[in-house]
């Protein structure tokens, strides 16, 4: 990274970070998430007011009030649709849209599917735990088919979820998997994501170590992926066809157009105009 | 129903720690083992925002006679620690009657607490603790029995129970961590803060919480298949379904959000099998269009939607009654349905088993309102009546060549086939349509199949179930739901102060029962309506409803504060009636 | 996972900015250990966490003033996390909401090994003499820490088994 005049970073960490202490266990991933966060967003340099941190429901949806931008604590499920909202009407602005699993995949799946499709200038990131933590400990669309719970006595039975597949297929910009603990890293990849244009989404493998205590051992099976990334679908889903889900890096950045709001400011009218269409 | 209220015992106590001490743990375990000597009671908790290590307070009720909510104050009060107790102190209330016990070593007892002016002793819970390798929940477990005279026997069993997984070596370490706690709690001098152990247990007692009592409810009536999304504080309700349904046959299908589980249950219902799904505010707002096809469509469903601290993401851990509105109005269109509530913990078993019976019954949506007070409080409560509502449709299984569906009967319902029998095929539908089921715009079908809809539910005689009425007088409290417990109990006191009130505390909230109403209030002059939301949401479908010549006042405040007994009789008393 | 430290140093300047990131960096994670465990009411290992940010802070303080005296430029921002997080840095997972001051202070020993391992390894393989001498005495300084901190787990001993024993099931919030 260079330091030169022109890109020197004015901004800690720090400064993006909210008085409110966490309530996640002590040990959970996420609090790595949002060193990861906050890491990236001062090295971006952007001003804590232009920037929009949208979640939904679960205990990553939380983040929004441990940082220092403007936020929005959804509806379970809804912040794609909010999120899209707020940038499709302030482009301006750097939108980053977090949750979890469940709040993602589930209740948010058709969200999730069209998001990737619109390509709005997004930045997605997931905080997967394969479980609904903060209803005590239910199957999530990424968790196992034979992982007992309450509700799934002895297994849900269901293929989970494919994030990375499913995101490529909707027509996601940018597809990327991180491990919360690699806080540097995730945060090096959260930046690219930003700074790539249209959807961008990162699964980010974030362990909870209150109902999946067994994932604290996720940091022996993740590696880099061999290859970097590629901006052919083709070759990505191929590579995701030998997927393990430890893989961790950047896996596809296309490109596609960011969704054009056809805003062509050539061609404005005053609005009494409009009423011309009228006239007899 | 009414006891003599001189024989009518009560303490509330409340256990209060931090930082995975276990007080909630300790609360289970002295309720329990009330429950087992005979007594009754109610067991709520209230917690701090953490997930884990957070501030926790148990609070229990133990009576001589069964009692359907919460009493005014707490006498005793067990300190581990006073972490953010201010977090709390609004649902700690104390008298200067009050006994307060508190561990030096947890820090001076806060101004918030002192000011009630109860009796504070020291007794050094976590020292003692550690003096022995024991944990601290166990010693205030020695330390409570001994106050309030809980027998060490019962004690025993619960906690062998209750450890029996940790290993023997467990349990006689806690064994000798609760003696260790008696020993000091005899150092205290002698309190009034003592229970009376009934000589024996008369007939079975059950410890269930409201959820669990829902879903026996529902499985009683017949429920085989259940599809849900996880939400606070219904949660339970599905939990315990989870297995119960599969060791009778039945099935609960997780499902990816409510819009998903209101359409499966439809499904399942559609195909016969009679279906119901659980769920709170957030969840029911998201399930109005699908419950509205299950009007349209005639399919039968239950809803049972345990209530929560509204508007919108609300207060999830906190109760509140603000779902009635939209229980009742939330549905597009003229969607006339069910909307019924149970009165206590006990009573979520019977007003779910006999909402199923109506909805199946009826071909309708019923909304079944309960709510996080008596959803997760565990109650301790005689063995509830057997009843004999079960799941019945009206079904044609040798439909003839011009069978109907929706056939205009007298009663309304009309006898409706179920996939698998010949000749009875049908598309049901969320659009209008005539008699045979096709899709009409005439205003003729629209008409009947609208008055149909209606008729069957206004039609229906539901007995002595729609209300529970008891008491005389020219006062009536009326309440639904949750506030009954707190109703009933305020109208014992001033009966036996010599003041007389009636209590109508609302089952069947609509179809409303005009004549019902009208026989309970008679001679009725004046009218008290208690309940726990902010916008007196029964009170104004009370008076949208009934003709009501008396004088109506409401009582009602939003959760999380729980409307306690004192508190309406006092209100009451301000009237001056005597 | 592809941890790579940065071992090979151009100059005493680059050495001594990485060494401030690191101290930096290490104490702020103190910092924000104690936070967490306030929330979650354990006294004890948040007053221990705050001293050993304190000390940090003073480490780090002392390498700024050896930038200072010998005129180098202060360390641009991103040197904080140029690599991955630092050798002194605890990770996050290591907390666990019951933990007593003796865990705390394992997480501490381990943090400062680490560290002098780090140091040493650069006075070992550094082709500059400058960087391989300055790299030695700071690896000097870690060992001295590590005794420190064996000495103050002394004075705290280690729970019983079942110290994380919490019967009361996790609270829900949403």
């Amino acid at each position: 990274m260079s330091t030169t005049a022109d890109n020197i970073i004015s901004h800690e960490p720090a400064d993006y970070k909210s008085s409110y202490k966490p309530i996640w266990c002590p040990g959970c991933g996420d609090y790595a998430v949002l060193k990861s966060m906050t890491k990236a967003m001062a090295t971006l340099n952007l001003q804590p007011e232009n920037m929009a941190v949208i979640s939904g429901i679960g205990c990553s949806s939380r983040i929004p009030a441990y940082t220092n931008c403007y936020g929005f604590h959804g509806l379970h499920g809804r912040s794609l649709a909010i999120a899209s909202g707020v940038k499709a009407a302030r482009p301006d602005l750097t939108v980053l849209v977090a949750g979890g699993d469940g709040d993602g995949f589930s209740i948010g799946g058709n969200h999730f599917l069209h998001a990737c499709r619109r390509n709005l200038d997004l930045t997605y990131i997931v905080m997967d735990n394969e479980v609904y933590g903060m209803t005590k400990g239910q199957a999530s669309p990424t968790t196992a088919p034979d992982w007992d719970s309450t509700l799934t006595p002895g297994g849900s039975g269901m293929s989970p979820f494919h994030p990375l597949v499913i995101a490529l297929a909707s027509g996601a910009n940018f597809v990327a998997r991180c491990y919360s603990g690699d806080v540097n890293e995730t945060a090096d990849i959260i930046v690219e994501a930003v700074k790539h244009p249209g959807f961008s989404f990162i699964q980010i493998l974030s362990p909870c170590v209150t109902y999946r205590p067994e994932q604290k051992e996720w940091k022996k099976y993740v590696r880099k992926a061999e290859l970097v990334s590629t901006d052919d679908e083709g070759r990505a889903a191929r590579r995701l066809m030998t997927d393990d889900g430890f893989n961790l890096g950047v896996l596809y950045q296309g490109t596609r157009e960011p969704y054009n709001l056809r805003h062509n400011p050539d061609a404005l009218v005053e609005a009494s105009e409009l009423g011309q269409q009228f006239e007899v | 129903m009414d006891q003599q209220l001189d024989q009518f015992r009560s303490i509330s106590l409340a256990v209060v720690g931090s930082g995975g001490v276990g007080a909630m743990t300790t609360g289970q375990m002295l309720f329990q083992a009330a429950a087992k000597t005979g007594l009754y009671g109610m067991f709520t908790r209230s917690l701090g925002p953490q997930i884990r290590g957070g501030e926790a307070a148990a609070l229990l009720r133990l009576t001589t006679e069964p009692a359907a909510g919460i009493d005014d104050n707490y006498d005793l009060l067990v300190a581990i620690d006073w972490k953010n107790i201010e977090r709390f102190a609004a649902e700690l209330p104390l008298t200067n009657k009050s006994i307060i016990i508190s561990d030096p070593k947890g820090g001076e007892v806060p101004e918030v607490i002192a000011k009630s002016g109860a009796q504070i002793y020291e007794l050094p819970l976590a020292a003692t603790a550690r003096s022995v390798k024991g944990r601290v929940n166990m010693v205030v477990l020695g330390v409570v029995s001994t106050i309030i005279g809980l027998p060490a026997q019962a004690l025993e069993t619960v906690l062998r129970e209750t450890l029996d997984r940790k290993g023997e070596d467990a349990i006689q370490s806690s064994l000798v961590a609760v003696q260790e706690g008696r020993n000091i709690a005899e150092s205290l001098p002698e309190t009034d803060c003592k229970i009376e152990i009934p000589a024996e247990v008369v007939g079975t007692r059950w410890v269930l919480s409201g959820n669990e009592a829902a879903g026996f409810g529902a499985i009683k009536a017949g429920i085989r298949f259940v599809a849900a999304y996880p939400i606070t504080p219904g949660t339970e309700v599905l939990e315990w379904m989870a297995t119960s349904l599969r060791k009778v046959g039945g099935a609960l299908v997780q499902a990816e959000d409510e819009l998903a589980s209101i359409n499966m249950v439809i499904g399942g219902s559609y195909a016969g099998v009679p279906s119901l799904t659980a769920t709170s505010g957030p969840g029911l707002a998201l399930m109005t269009e699908g419950i509205g096809l299950a009007v349209a469509a005639e399919v039968p469903v239950v809803i049972v939607n345990v209530q929560r601290g509204g508007p919108s993401t609300g207060i999830p851990t906190k109760t509140e009654q603000s779902d009635l509105n939209i229980a009742l109005y939330g549905l597009h269109g003229d969607a006339p349905h069910l909307v019924l509530a149970a009165l206590d913990v006990s009573d979520c078993l019977f007003t779910t088993q006999w909402s199923v019976y109506l909805a199946e019954k009826l071909q309708t949506a019923a909304i079944v309102l309960s709510d996080q007070y008596i959803g997760q409080a565990k109650a301790a409560i005689d063995v509830p009546e057997d009843h004999p509502f079960k799941a019945e449709r009206l079904i044609e299984s040798e439909p003839a060549e011009d069978y109907l569906r929706y056939a205009v009967t007298p009663s309304g319902v009309s006898p409706m086939t179920i996939p698998g029998i010949p000749g009875g095929q049908y598309t049901a539908d969320g659009l209008e349509t005539n008699q045979k089921g096709l899709p009409s715009t005439q205003a003729e079908h629209h008409g009947e199949q609208m008055d149909k809809r209606l008729r069957k539910l206004t039609q229906e005689n539901y007995g002595d179930y729609w209300a529970e009425v008891s008491g005389e007088g020219k006062v009536a409290i009326i309440t639904w739901g949750s506030t009954a417990g707190a109703v009933r109990e305020a109208a014992k006191r001033l009966r036996h102060e010599g003041i007389n009130v009636k209590v109508i505390a609302v089952r069947l909230i609509s179809p409303a029962q005009p004549e019902k109403m009208a026989e309970a209030l008679e001679g009725v002059s004046r009218i008290l309506v208690v309940e726990q939301n902010h916008s007196a949401q029964f009170c104004g479908f009370f008076r949208a409803n009934y003709d009501l010549p008396q004088k109506v006042e409401s009582y009602n405040r939003p959760g999380p504060l729980i409307i306690r007994p004192g508190e309406i009789a006092d209100k009451i008393k301000e009237w001056g009636i005597k | 996972m592809a941890n790579e430290k940065k071992i090979d140093f151009n100059d005493t300047h680059e050495l001594l900015s990485y060494a401030y990131a690191l101290e930096r960096e290490a104490g702020e994670r103190y910092s924000e250990l104690a936070d967490t465990m306030d929330t979650h009411n354990v006294d004890d290992v948040a007053g221990l966490f705050r001293k050993l940010a304190d000390i940090e802070g003073k480490h780090a303080q002392k390498i700024k003033d050896m930038l200072i005296e010998r005129g180098y430029d202060m360390p641009p921002m991103e040197y904080l996390w140029e690599m991955p997080e630092g050798p002194e840095t605890t990770p996050m997972d290591q907390l666990h909401y019951m933990m007593a001051p003796y865990h705390a202070l394992v997480l501490a020993l381990h943090n400062e090994q680490r560290a002098a391992d780090y140091f040493s390894e650069i006075a070992e393989n550094s082709s500059n003499e400058q960087v391989r001498v300055m790299a030695q005495e700071m690896a000097e300084e870690e060992c001295e820490h590590v005794q420190w901190v064996k000495d103050w787990i002394e004075k705290y001993p280690e729970p019983e088994e079942g110290w994380d024993d919490d019967l009361d099931p996790p609270a829900v919030q949403d």
